[in-house]
């Protein structure tokens, strides 16, 4: 089941100098119903106006947007009692009431009795361990407690979509992975949406389970994170050799989708696996010297390197 | 509706919890307001000079500043609201609310309104003490003409709030306002002023205070004057409010700061 579908959407904002700068570019894609959705792009992409076109705070030009079943643009409020959002961090809470004061302000104001939900509330702050601080100014608790907290009010207000911008952001190891792991039971035993867009690719490998990648304001990849992973991976080896004589080194260099680098005195060859002749022309300059092969090994992606691939083209 | 009683209800107890969390702030700010008032009132008697009694002068000066604070301090609510909300990033997160930010905002702006109602009642009880004075505080008959001049500058604080959520730094321009409302306070309710928000209710306000009137001295025309000048403004305000809403979202800069 679609949670959020986002189609055609096309946005530009007025630039100084009176030329328009294209933010969105027919950006559609959309998300199924339980899963952690990773939002992805670098700075300037168009990521942060894709999420505040979800949640109102952006007009796009053209397009539309539907979450769960409510036209975002002509059924705002309707759509926005679907969706919760972090959006500046441990920003998005007031620093001056405590965690307790701040959940019950926020559940409130999108319709939930804070008595009815004192329970939900006791057990969320125990969840992400706040309880001990549930009484104390948020302006006192560190910023991993803080961002925490910004969480936990997004759960208090009880919608199925969860809108996330740099979660783990300023995070630290331990801080970064405890929210992971809310995010993980959020989707598994409360069978909710989440949307992170971050630029950390470890919690984009960790945790997402399917990836939108917007380049330039428009969708470069969308595909299940496994099967990005895989895509790269199949098609990418390191050979590794000992010596490579001046006469090699020059004809492998004259290689298009191929990559040498010296690396610990030997030398890496680095083979696009998509042009199946490749191989067998790296191993021809091989012969000529005899050189001996050291390994042979399928190249260990992490997701940062796919991430780049594809902002590269390699993908394509 | 129930979702308005809730949103309310959470406005209202915010505003109450911050100013019993920052009493000391609030009393410092009360102790600035009254020594501004003081510094007026030794200039004023200074300038008469010693052994002329001014009477009803210095009652109408009573009555105009806590008048005027009482709008100020109304005034200021929703573009210090818009401001401090996007300074602090959570502007974005009222705008998530279904009951959106006018909403809130009106909820903010009234329970603003009540929660400075204690310091206006301070002042001027501490005003009144102060220059010996004693002045008709007849709550039934003031208020009516309060709501009325409240609600007035109401669409004064939404036009001001409306600009301030596009270009947010502006604090300069709302000071400016500040002297205009002392000039809307202190107006003779002739003319062109009449139809001003603010100037009518504040001239019953005097009225009663001063003079001792009531309720059934008011003429039939300026319970409409009042009532059409304080619906006019507020709606304007909004429409105001609203539009540079739908500017900021256009251009994307609705919780910038």
């Amino acid at each position: 089941m679609t949670v959020l579908q986002v189609k055609d959407l096309c946005k530009s904002y007025p630039a100084s100098g009176g030329e328009a700068v294209l933010a969105l570019d027919n950006v559609s894609f959309h998300v199924p119903q339980g899963m952690i959705f990773g939002l992805l792009g670098p700075n300037g992409a168009g990521k942060t106006t894709t999420v505040k076109s979800i949640c109102g705070l952006v007009k796009p030009d053209s397009g539309a947007i539907t979450v769960n079943g409510f036209d975002a643009l002509r059924q705002r409020p309707q759509a926005l009692s679907q969706v919760a959002a972090v959006l500046e961090g441990n920003r998005n809470i007031y620093w001056r009431l405590t965690p307790r004061e701040n959940m019950e302000f926020f559940a409130a104001i999108r319709g939930r009795q804070p008595r009815a939900i004192k329970k939900e509330i006791d057990d969320t702050l125990e969840l992400l361990d706040l309880k001990e601080k549930a009484n104390q100014p948020v302006r006192k608790l560190s910023r991993g407690m803080q961002q925490k907290l910004a969480l936990a009010v997004t759960l208090t207000i009880g919608a199925p979509i969860l809108l996330l911008d740099e979660p783990t952001l300023g995070l630290d190891v331990k801080a970064s992975h405890d929210v992971r792991n809310m995010l993980r039971w959020i989707v598994q035993e409360q069978q909710r949406t989440v949307i992170v867009t971050t630029h950390d690719m470890n919690v984009v490998q960790d945790i997402c389970e399917h990836v939108v990648i917007i380049n330039q304001g428009r969708v470069v990849a969308d595909d299940s994170t496994e099967n990005l992973l895989r895509l790269f991976q199949v098609r990418s080896y390191d050979l590794m050799v000992g010596q490579l004589t001046a006469t090699q080194r020059q004809s492998l260099e004259r290689i298009d989708y191929l990559q040498l680098e010296q690396v610990n005195g030997s030398w890496r060859i680095s083979l696009d696996m998509e042009k199946p002749a490749l191989l067998w022309q790296v191993l021809d300059i091989l012969r000529t010297e005899h050189t001996p092969i050291e390994s042979l090994d399928r190249r260990e992606l992490n997701f940062e390197k796919v991430f780049m691939g594809i902002l590269e083209g390699m993908g394509a | 509706m129930k979702l308005l009683v809730l949103g309310f209800i959470a406005m209202f107890k915010k505003e109450v919890i911050l100013l019993r969390r920052y009493f000391v702030n609030s009393i410092g700010g009360i102790i600035t307001i009254y020594f501004v008032f003081m510094l007026m009132f030794w200039g004023y008697t200074g300038l008469a000079g010693a052994g002329v009694n001014l009477g009803d002068a210095v009652d109408n000066l009573v009555v105009g500043y806590i008048t005027w604070l009482m709008l100020m301090m109304a005034y200021q609510t929703i573009p210090d609201t818009v401001l401090q909300e996007a300074r602090e990033g959570t502007l974005e997160q009222l705008y998530m609310s279904p009951l959106g930010f006018v909403t809130l905002g009106s909820f903010k702006f009234i329970s603003a309104v009540i929660t400075d109602m204690v310091i206006v009642i301070v002042m001027l009880l501490l005003t009144m003490l102060t220059t010996g004075r004693s002045l008709n505080i007849d709550v039934i008959s003031l208020l009516p003409f309060m709501v009325f001049a409240i609600i007035g500058v109401s669409g004064l604080g939404f036009f001001f709030g409306g600009i301030t959520l596009i270009f947010k730094r502006i604090q300069s321009y709302l000071q400016i306002m500040q002297f205009a409302l002392i000039a809307l306070v202190a107006a003779s309710p002739v003319g062109l002023f009449r139809w001003l928000p603010a100037v009518l209710p504040a001239h019953w306000i005097r009225e009663v205070m001063v003079q001792g009137q009531d309720l059934s001295h008011v003429p039939l025309g300026d319970w409409l004057a009042m009532l059409a000048v304080a619906l006019l403004s507020a709606l304007a305000g909004v429409a105001m409010f609203k539009l540079c809403e739908s500017k900021a979202r256009s251009k994307g800069i609705l919780g910038h700061f």
